[in-house]
């Protein structure tokens, strides 16, 4: 075969001197050695990423100028990203819905340098010109995609860069996330080349090629790492419906992190421990935090203190809060005031306070985090933590008001506290028993936030039957003008005002018949609102870019 | 409100020495454990966040508490430059007399021991050993275990990667009418035992703490050399150290 197809060359090119235009082929040809794993054309391979897949070692690849009875060439390109349930072939369940939603490319781009493709080279019947079939997990890349070339294109040794448009629907990703904080397990998609297909029929081989690296692009967004607020747990998101609207959006969120009560230095040391797993569990270099109530200050002490030294694995693309008390509250003054106080004195008095404010103290406590959330100790935290934030991260914030129907106040009708019932056992309690109890209770917390700006304590001696005691009184300072909020964060403080809220580019107040509690403001309704800005930061500077 | 074994105010330095060493002897009175101390803190009395270092002679512990404008300044190299933060307050607990005694910035740079931030220690995982947030149990792997009191409240996963310090309570906990703002602690004896993560079992007795956390959560953690654990309110109105070797276990 090989002697016969040597023959017919120099047959060929024979004739070709004499009757027009040279006639070639790679037979007999000296082609350059290529060492296995180098890169052996003139064309740097890409950076391998979340978003860039790329094979620059192994089968196919670096195999010498092959021949047809040599091949085919088969390389298999791992993807290494989790973007969605798979169909049991490894292809994406949804591509269609995610590329309608503008979360991921219409097709991938498949890169490769092919040497000495002789594409247009003349040659003289029955020889054909070099045919090098190009497919892709089993089909013909034409096939695929008919914008596409059937074959390498090229010329007379020489390396070309090729690019192919794979329909993402033919792309195959991971199953599933890693476990364990490990990256997923990589999909293979396999290249395929059939050498000088065109001469196979007449049983000759006169064309050689080679391939020295193939990487695959793919446009896709980054998942979303949701972080809950104080006192509670990665659930919250689920029970408000946040996880539900952010999946009908068709986004990626993890909300695996549920840390115990604590500050906020804390909880910012175990977010350095417990993001980077996450992120890797994806297989991406870029994620979106989006985070409820202390959750942000959590997260801003992270990205201002930890996360320089996790840039090289992973940016954060944004932090979208959802009613973080950027500015502090004032429920948690009252609260650590009035414990402070009780350790010096024998009683505690309200003054300026709603009617039953005392009794918050029999309602709640102090945990480790409440401290944090004080107003002064939130002014302290934005005046180092806000110009250390990183740059490349865009910051959006959400506030809100629980008075939904404007009259001032918490009601029953319309339930304006329902959400807060479903993360508070007692206050379920309570309302069992008595609506207008529970909604007294919660009532007194908004008419605090609406009307309190800060508090102070004296502290007076009283003799009560001639025995002398001390007693603390907590002093309300009233606000310029009554504040909306959502039963623990004023509209100022969820949106940073004075403070933070200079760094941020997206928000948004849920105010009037819109109005959340500190709970809904969490709910699908809300997710529907952020994740366009996370898209368009995504568009911007992610993987969507 | 947390109650300890003996209330006290303290008038001044001499009465409160005096004060801090009445406590720890009636501490040991009401918790025969050994190697218990539990004391007032008039110099902390704020919250902020806390730091350990041993004394190189392994005599004593200092206990560093840093105010949230002190921990702001440190942790962020400088702070606010507008804002003098002060000098944290310093304690040494001198673990053969069982005293508590205020002590200076300099016997803290020349302890010598390594220096424990309490904050970004609860970062280390205490799995496979899992606290029920909800329940309030606690399970190793898939099993239950049984501690001695009712409600668990902390784990504190020791330095050495082996221990867990487990603070339960007899008591059960009381929810907040608004959890994110803080949640109320447990009535009820609370009690420390310490268990290891390789197999679940108990490390020497438990230690009957004389403090509650009613209104005002507890936190606990450890000495670098894991000597000590030291618990504390949110408010750092009150502490007790516990000393788990000595009270009997065996490191495994």
């Amino acid at each position: 075969m090989r002697r016969r197809s040597r023959l017919c060359v120099l047959l060929a090119a024979a004739l070709g001197a004499s009757l027009g235009p040279a006639v070639a082929s790679d037979v007999g040809q000296p082609h350059p050695s290529f060492a296995l794993g180098a890169t052996t054309s003139p064309f740097e391979p890409p950076k391998a990423d979340d978003r860039t897949f790329m094979i620059n070692s192994g089968g196919g690849l670096d195999t010498g100028c092959t021949f047809r009875s040599g091949g085919p060439l088969v390389i298999q390109i791992p993807v290494t990203r989790y973007a969605g349930p798979t169909n049991p072939d490894g292809t994406l369940q949804n591509a269609a819905a995610l590329v309608a939603a503008g979360l991921l490319s219409r097709f991938a781009n498949l890169t490769l340098p092919a040497y000495d493709v002789d594409f247009n080279t003349p040659t003289m019947p029955p020889d054909q010109p070099e045919r090098d079939r190009v497919s892709f997990n089993g089909t013909p890349v034409d096939v695929l995609f008919r914008g596409n070339p059937a074959f390498l294109q090229g010329s007379n040794n020489i390396w070309l860069l090729n690019s192919f448009q794979i329909p993402i629907e033919k792309v195959k990703f991971p199953s599933a996330r890693g476990a364990a904080g490990e990256a997923p397990t990589p999909e293979m998609n396999e290249l395929r080349i059939d050498i000088d297909v065109a001469n196979a029929p007449q049983g000759t081989e006169l064309w050689c090629t080679a391939i020295d690296w193939a990487s695959l692009d793919i446009k896709i967004m980054s998942p979303v790492i949701l972080i809950h607020g104080n006192n509670s747990d990665g659930g919250f998101f689920a029970r408000q419906g946040f996880t539900a609207g952010l999946t009908s959006q068709r986004l990626l969120w993890d909300n695996s992190i549920s840390m115990a009560t604590a500050s906020v230095a804390a909880h910012s040391a175990q977010l350095d421990q417990l993001i980077p797993p996450i992120v890797k569990s994806f297989g991406v270099d870029s994620v979106h935090l989006i985070v409820h109530s202390k959750g942000g200050l959590d997260s801003r002490d992270y990205l201002a203190r930890y996360q320089a030294g996790h840039d090289d694995t992973f940016k954060v693309l944004s932090l979208t809060t959802l009613s973080t008390p950027h500015n502090g509250s004032v429920l948690a003054d009252v609260a650590v005031t009035r414990e402070a106080a009780a350790a010096r004195a024998s009683y505690v008095e309200f003054s300026g306070f709603p009617g039953a404010a005392n009794a918050l103290a029999y309602l709640s406590g102090v945990d480790a985090g409440t401290p944090d959330l004080q107003t002064t100790t939130a002014a302290a935290f934005n005046a180092v933590n806000v110009s250390l934030l990183p740059g490349f991260t865009v910051y959006n914030a959400t506030a809100a008001d629980a008075d939904q129907n404007g009259n001032a106040r918490i009601d029953n009708a319309p339930d304006e506290y329902a959400e807060l019932r479903t993360e508070s056992a007692s206050l379920r309690r309570i309302y069992a028993v008595n609506e207008n109890s529970a909604r007294g209770i919660v009532d007194v917390l908004y008419q605090i936030l609406r009307n309190t700006s800060g508090v102070t304590v004296t502290f007076t001696r009283k003799k009560i039957l001639g025995i002398s005691y001390t007693v603390a009184t907590l002093n309300s300072v009233p606000t310029a003008a009554p504040l909306g909020n959502d039963t623990l964060v004023t509209l100022p403080s969820g949106l940073g005002t004075g403070g933070y809220g200079g760094r941020t580019t997206n928000t948004r107040t849920f105010t009037g018949g819109a109005g959340r509690n500190h709970s809904s403001i969490a709910n699908a309704g809300v997710a529907s609102t952020v994740a366009p800005w996370i898209i368009a930061i995504e568009a911007t500077k992610g993987d969507l870019k | 409100m947390v109650s300890m074994c003996l209330a006290s105010r303290a008038a001044g330095p001499a009465v409160a020495a005096v004060t801090l060493m009445v406590l720890a002897v009636a501490c040991r009175k009401t918790a025969p454990m050994s190697r218990l101390g539990c004391f007032e803190t008039p110099a902390w009395a704020e919250a902020g966040g806390l730091q350990l270092r041993a004394e190189s002679s392994g005599v004593a512990l200092l206990l560093r508490h840093r105010t949230t404008v002190q921990r702001l300044h440190e942790d962020y190299s400088g702070g606010n430059p507008g804002v003098d933060p002060g000098q944290p307050a310093i304690y040494r607990y001198d673990s053969a007399s069982a005293r508590l005694d205020a002590a200076a910035e300099d016997a803290w740079r020349q302890a010598g021991g390594e220096v424990v931030d309490c904050d970004r220690q609860s970062a280390l995982s205490a799995a496979p050993f899992v606290l029920d947030a909800r329940e309030r149990t606690l399970r190793w792997r898939d099993r239950a275990v049984a501690v001695a009191g009712r409600t668990v409240l902390i784990l504190a996963a020791a330095p050495d990667g082996v221990r867990v310090a487990v603070l339960s309570a007899r008591g059960s906990v009381a929810e907040s009418v608004l959890p994110f703002l803080a949640r109320t602690g447990t009535a009820g004896q609370h009690y420390h035992q310490v268990f290891s993560r390789r197999d679940a079992s108990e490390q020497g007795e438990a230690v009957t703490l004389p403090m509650t956390s009613k209104s005002v959560a507890l936190a606990g953690c450890w000495s670098a050399d894991g000597r000590y654990v030291v618990y504390t309110d949110a408010l750092f109105h009150h502490l007790c150290i516990v000393q788990p070797e000595a009270a009997g276990g065996d490191r495994r």
